[in-house]
């Protein structure tokens, strides 16, 4: 489902950070929203959640208000049920209709996905930072929504650790394409996950730049040879230097 | 090195060796301070007390005023919990009604006990004063704790919550209630205690039929201080019973939950 921003304004207080944002993020893709910390990206997705209503404009996913829809919202800090078990916080967002055997099998085979069948009956606080990862994102690929948000989902993780649950990522994507929405400062993981890249400026944030990566999702890796010059133009951009001399085509 | 594991420990043998030493040094204390004071009327020794302990135990009439006395104790504290629940919930939810009735429980909490006795001795029957005495003292603890549960409760969750569209009841099961829970606790546990004080607290002003507090009463007037100690341990293991017996039950509302 196409997702679309129309001159969408809000603030905090006497802070604004959108003003007269839009952008129309493509159907079943994974556009990135890459900018500094505090540039609004977490608001962006909060309204796109129908947790923050805007000031003014509209936002329409498929051509629907967004909050008639439903959002899997994998949380920057994840959000799982402290005192649930794993199991029982993906059972939660099942609907109440379904079977208790159905729900046990459908968690089942989502932890499979994830590679985090051993920790089912775990608790929150048992489980490490990339488990408790691949846990909100469980839940959010079982919630089967019609938009996927992720907020700095993979932030704070070390390298070998973040590739992996990356990896975990784009496996559930083949499984089951949607549209995505992935917010990161991390060029890396931006070029990783991203079909297509914005880079957002400070609050009030604006569209600095836009690219489609040149590289599909299935061939990507860390380090691609097509991803320097793109990574160095992103850097250049993000950082605030002028505009770059590049070979990327501008979307 | 041996001496400090033993004082650091805190669980299992040592922990009940070091409240069998605590309760002998009190015994100890106490018959000397009654051998001292020399005199049944001022101090009974502990020996005395235990005798007259005894003899309460074999009379119909202790019986009767025991159970007098928790049914007041109990019917109040449900009365209390109940209703602080109920209000706590309106309260923490609702900020006009939050403000609406602070001033009343803070009125509440800052009247003396025996000010609301000599009240409810005037408006209601004597049977029913414990009850009214320990549901008042009860209710403004229990609605506080409720409030600032509610108010605790996690928004991240919340947010969460409506997210994934939990709907009111998994998001009141799962969520809410396991948040607010160690608060209702808390804030029923010190109702509790503070129940079986206002209760035999009044019960010595009301005067009803049976009770521990007319026991105590009708003991204090005989001068028979043996009885009256007698009575007053009494007292203490209604509490430590039932303080017992509603933590077992949290212990299993809590595995449930």
């Amino acid at each position: 489902m196409k997702i679309e921003l129309e001159k969408v304004s809000h603030a905090f207080g006497p802070l604004s950070i959108l003003e007269d944002f839009s952008a129309v993020f493509p159907s079943l893709e994974v556009t990135v929203l890459l900018g500094p910390s505090g540039c609004g990206k977490t608001t962006l997705l909060n309204i796109l959640a129908g947790l923050i209503i805007p000031r003014s404009g509209s936002v329409q996913i498929g051509g629907n208000p967004c909050t008639e829809l439903k959002v899997g919202y994998m949380f920057q800090d994840i959000r799982l049920v402290p005192w649930l078990t794993v199991q029982k916080n993906l059972e939660l967002v099942l609907p109440s209709s379904l079977p208790r055997e159905e729900k046990r099998k459908r968690v089942e085979k989502i932890l499979q996905l994830v590679e985090l069948s051993q920790a089912s009956e775990l608790y929150p606080s048992e489980l490490s930072g990339g488990m408790s990862r691949r846990a909100g994102m469980a839940r959010a690929y079982l919630f089967e929504p019609e938009v996927y948000l992720m907020d700095e989902s993979f932030q704070g993780l070390d390298p070998p650790l973040k590739f992996q649950l990356l990896r975990t990522f784009l496996h559930l994507r083949s499984v089951d394409p949607r549209t995505t929405l992935f917010v990161t400062h991390d060029i890396e993981e931006a070029l990783l996950v991203g079909d297509k890249i914005h880079v957002l400026s400070p609050a009030p944030t604006r569209i600095r730049y836009s690219v489609r990566n040149p590289v599909p999702a299935e061939k990507r890796y860390p380090g691609h040879p097509e991803f320097s010059p793109l990574e160095r133009d992103l850097f250049a951009v993000l950082s605030g230097e002028s505009f770059p001399n590049t070979t990327i085509p501008v979307v | 090195m041996g001496s400090m594991q033993f004082l650091d420990a805190t669980s299992g043998k040592p922990k009940a060796t070091i409240r069998l030493l605590s309760l002998a040094g009190f015994l100890l204390m106490w018959k000397l301070a009654s051998l001292w004071m020399d005199s049944t009327i001022l101090l009974p020794s502990p020996e005395e007390t235990f005798i007259e302990i005894w003899v309460l135990l074999r009379s119909e009439g202790f019986y009767l005023s025991l159970s007098a006395t928790l049914v007041r104790g109990i019917a109040g504290f449900i009365i209390s919990v109940g209703s602080g629940i109920i209000v706590g919930i309106m309260a923490g939810r609702s900020a006009v009604f939050r403000e609406f009735i602070r001033p009343y429980l803070t009125v509440i909490q800052s009247t003396p006990v025996l000010a609301i006795i000599l009240l409810a001795l005037i408006w209601f029957p004597t049977e029913t004063v414990p009850i009214f005495v320990s549901f008042l003292m009860g209710f403004p603890i229990v609605t506080g704790n409720l409030i600032e549960g509610i108010q605790g409760v996690d928004p991240r969750l919340m947010e969460m919550s409506r997210v994934y569209r939990l709907g009111k009841w998994k998001r009141s099961i799962y969520i809410i209630f396991p948040s607010i829970l160690p608060y209702i606790v808390a804030g029923a546990s010190a109702a509790l205690g503070l129940s079986w004080r206002v209760v035999v607290a009044a019960e010595v002003l009301s005067q009803p039929l049976w009770g521990i507090g007319t026991g105590l009463q009708e003991s204090k007037m005989r001068l028979e201080t043996p009885r009256v100690f007698a009575w007053t341990l009494a007292a203490l293991g209604l509490s430590y019973l039932t303080e017992a017996g509603f933590r077992k039950f949290v212990e299993r509302l809590k595995k449930r939950v």
